[in-house]
């Protein structure tokens, strides 16, 4: 039962891991595509390509700013002849002593706030050098002759700006997906795995479930079936539901009862095809030697000739007492044939309450109330062997106490009808009650306790059943049940 | 059936395997002691990979992580030691800036930059006093390469998030609404805040240091 528990959280599992995994590997299919597409190699050139480009624009401006201020130098140097130097309007630039102050400046019209600051320490020595350049602006410092310093500097123009600003973000964007695109695709399967263990345990979660709604059932009927076996015939499966399982336990129980109410018809048929066996042998017994003993006992009555009257009288009272317990043997033996020797059913459709009210008719002397529906159907039985069933059920009503009031009732019942003979007799005790059916049991002083058995034979050969109720001081009911369909006959071991 | 839920479970693994990639190789490594300080001279090579050269190329700061184990004469270590060196590139002054142990160092081309980077001149580790009392030591190197930075990679999360912020806003503009899986913040969450190494050198020695003249 095991296995089929862990069939079942398998299938329940390799469901939801099969296209949880196909959309995995399609996701991931798609990332790397995806990623291959974003991550190209003409991407990646294009845009090195791009920033080595706006890098060459940059260097550019800082070149011609770097020219410009060369050309202010040389013009400085040769100032007394050729006049002041006149710079590129473009770029401020500012002439500062060794002390750091403001010499001259370029436009002239510029504010301090305007000009570029002189470079933090250390100074440049004696070459163009780097002096805090920004996205606004490139500034470059060139040192002169007697501590003078010239920055220069570049407003950097607004398309530059941005374009640069533009192409360095996608490089670096570009650059980080492509270092980051094995930890990515990592995180990629880690994130399915964190949707999907989830999903995995809820999945074996209910296959747990149903496997148990399932198997549980299927344990019960196993361990029923068990039971069953070791002769345990009281052992009933539980029913848990009302669906398929449920009907199934149902099912499991209804045969279970039938094949325990024909065991013990089974078992009941063959005590009594033992008794009527043992019946005829002892009838056969009995029954032959009777006729020659008799025989004999008139021989030795007859064969007395002598004038001993009391001998003579003696010997004919006990030939008599001889001939009455043969007499007797006699009756039993033919009470024995009779039990022994059943007559073959001859069932045909007849109405029940006809036969109560002509077994009635028998008895005008006692008082008998009979509670018959009129709605009684038709029912297959024999009418002879039935007639002698009721007789010997009212003979015993009648029986147990000449004051006893009896009932006879008859009413229809689901697929059968019911016949109720009932008295207001001392009733049967307890301990009785099981063996009442039992050939040659009988608590009355007279009577071979033939009756009820021939009783309950009739009846179960009608493929009905016969039960017996009983308190002492009350009363005793017979209930016997015949079905509405034709018997199937039951098969005799005589 | 053990073996299919094995593959099944390991099916998406190799995938995610980390490719081979360039490392660090330290190729020199000495250990002097100079006044009070333990000191190092290095020499490094193939420092940077083309996506390191090209990440730091486009402007994002990376980071080169020097860890320094000192060992006896037993290889138990006694004290460890970190020196973080800091390249970032100035494209507006075009010029590759290293900052290490408080000292700026500039160089006008990436490979100024990186001859810069490759070679460790009496670079102070750790102070004498702090090393116990041992007759001689070795110095272990190793040297770890970070291109993203946890701050760095904080920024990147939220670049990924904001892609689907931009998408929600989308959404609810054109009147569309409804639950949807926040993708890309379930992959943010895994890529993580930490900062991703690249690349990380195999541990170099020292030849022994005599430290009986230790005070």
């Amino acid at each position: 039962m095991k296995r089929l528990r862990s069939k079942f959280i398998l299938t329940f599992a390799l469901l939801t891991l099969l296209p949880a995994v196909t959309v995995a590997w399609l996701a991931k299919n798609l990332l790397d595509k995806a990623l291959a597409i974003g991550l190209h190699r003409q991407t990646a050139e294009g845009l090195n390509a791009a920033l080595q480009a706006v890098q060459q624009l940059t260097h550019q401006e800082r070149e011609a700013l770097g020219r410009d201020l060369q050309q202010v130098a040389a013009a400085l140097r040769r100032e007394k002849a050729t006049g002041p130097p006149s710079p590129d309007p473009a770029h401020r630039l500012a002439l500062y002593d060794d002390h750091g102050n403001l010499a001259r400046h370029w436009p002239a019209a510029a504010t301090r706030q305007e000009l570029p600051p002189p470079p933090a320490p250390p100074l440049p020595s004696d070459s163009l050098s780097e002096a805090g350049s920004d996205s606004l602006a490139i500034r470059l410092a060139l040192p002169l002759a007697d501590g003078l310093l010239l920055v220069g500097e570049r407003r950097v123009p607004e398309t530059l700006r941005r374009q640069t600003v533009a192409v360095l973000r996608a490089a670096q964007f570009f650059n980080i997906i492509d270092l980051e695109r094995t930890h990515l695709q990592r995180s990629l399967i880690a994130a399915f795995l964190a949707a999907y263990v989830p999903v995995l345990l809820l999945s074996v979660a209910v296959g747990w479930y149903l496997a148990a709604r399932i198997t549980a059932p299927l344990q019960d009927l196993g361990e029923g079936a068990r039971r069953i076996a070791q002769g345990d015939w009281q052992h009933r499966v539980p029913v848990r539901a009302g669906d398929e399982i449920g009907a199934m336990a149902r099912a499991f129980n209804t045969m279970v009862e039938d094949l325990r109410r024909q065991q013990q018809q089974v078992i009941a048929l063959e005590k009594m095809a033992a008794w009527r066996e043992i019946a005829r042998v002892l009838a056969h017994e009995i029954k032959n030697p009777l006729t020659p003993v008799q025989l004999l006992v008139q021989q030795i009555q007859d064969a007395y000739h002598g004038d001993d009257e009391n001998y003579r009288a003696t010997l004919r009272e006990s030939c008599g007492i001889i001939n009455e317990e043969i007499d007797k043997l006699r009756r039993l033996v033919r009470e024995f044939s009779d039990f022994a020797r059943l007559p073959e059913l001859h069932p045909a459709p007849a109405q029940l309450n006809a036969l109560v009210l002509e077994v009635a008719r028998l008895y005008p002397r006692r008082v008998l109330k009979l509670e018959l529906d009129q709605s009684l159907p038709v029912t297959v039985f024999d009418w002879e062997a039935m007639r002698r069933v009721l007789l010997n059920l009212l003979e015993n009503a009648l029986q147990s106490s000449p004051q006893a009031e009896v009932t006879i009732q008859t009413r229809p019942a689901a697929h059968h009808v019911e016949m109720i003979v009932a008295d207001t007799g001392p009733g049967i005790p307890a301990e009785n009650l099981p063996r009442i059916f039992e050939p040659y049991f009988s608590t009355k002083k007279s009577g071979m306790g033939l009756g009820l058995a021939v009783v309950q034979q009739i009846v179960t050969e009608h493929g009905g059943a016969i039960t017996v109720s009983s308190t002492v001081g009350r009363g005793t009911c017979f209930q016997l049940r015949l079905p509405c369909t034709t018997p199937a006959p039951l098969s005799w071991s005589k | 059936m053990r073996r299919l839920l094995l593959t099944i479970l390991l099916l998406p693994w190799p995938h995610a395997l980390p490719l081979a990639a360039q490392v660090p190789r330290i190729t020199a490594l000495t250990a002097v002691l100079e006044r009070d300080s333990l000191l190092v001279d290095a020499q490094m090579a193939d420092l940077f990979s083309t996506k390191i050269a090209n990440t730091i190329r486009s402007g994002l700061p990376t980071v080169v992580r020097c860890d320094f184990r000192v060992i006896n004469e037993r290889d138990r270590e006694v004290a460890v030691a970190r020196q973080v060196m800091e390249i970032s590139y100035d494209i507006w002054a075009q010029r590759y800036h290293v900052v290490l142990n408080h000292s700026r160092r500039t160089g006008s081309s990436f490979e100024e930059m990186e001859r810069i980077c490759s070679t460790l001149t009496r670079l102070p580790v750790l102070a004498l006093a702090e090393l116990p009392a041992v007759s001689t030591c070795r110095v272990r190197l190793q040297v770890t390469v970070v291109p993203i930075s946890s701050r760095q990679n904080h920024q990147w999360r939220e670049r990924i998030e904001s892609a689907d912020l931009q998408e929600a806003a989308a959404a609810s503009e054109s009147g569309r609404s409804g639950f949807s899986v926040n993708v890309s913040r379930l992959l943010s969450f895994f890529l993580g805040g930490q900062e991703r190494v690249h690349g990380a050198s195999a541990w170099a020695t020292s030849p022994p240091l005599q430290l009986a003249g230790k005070p």
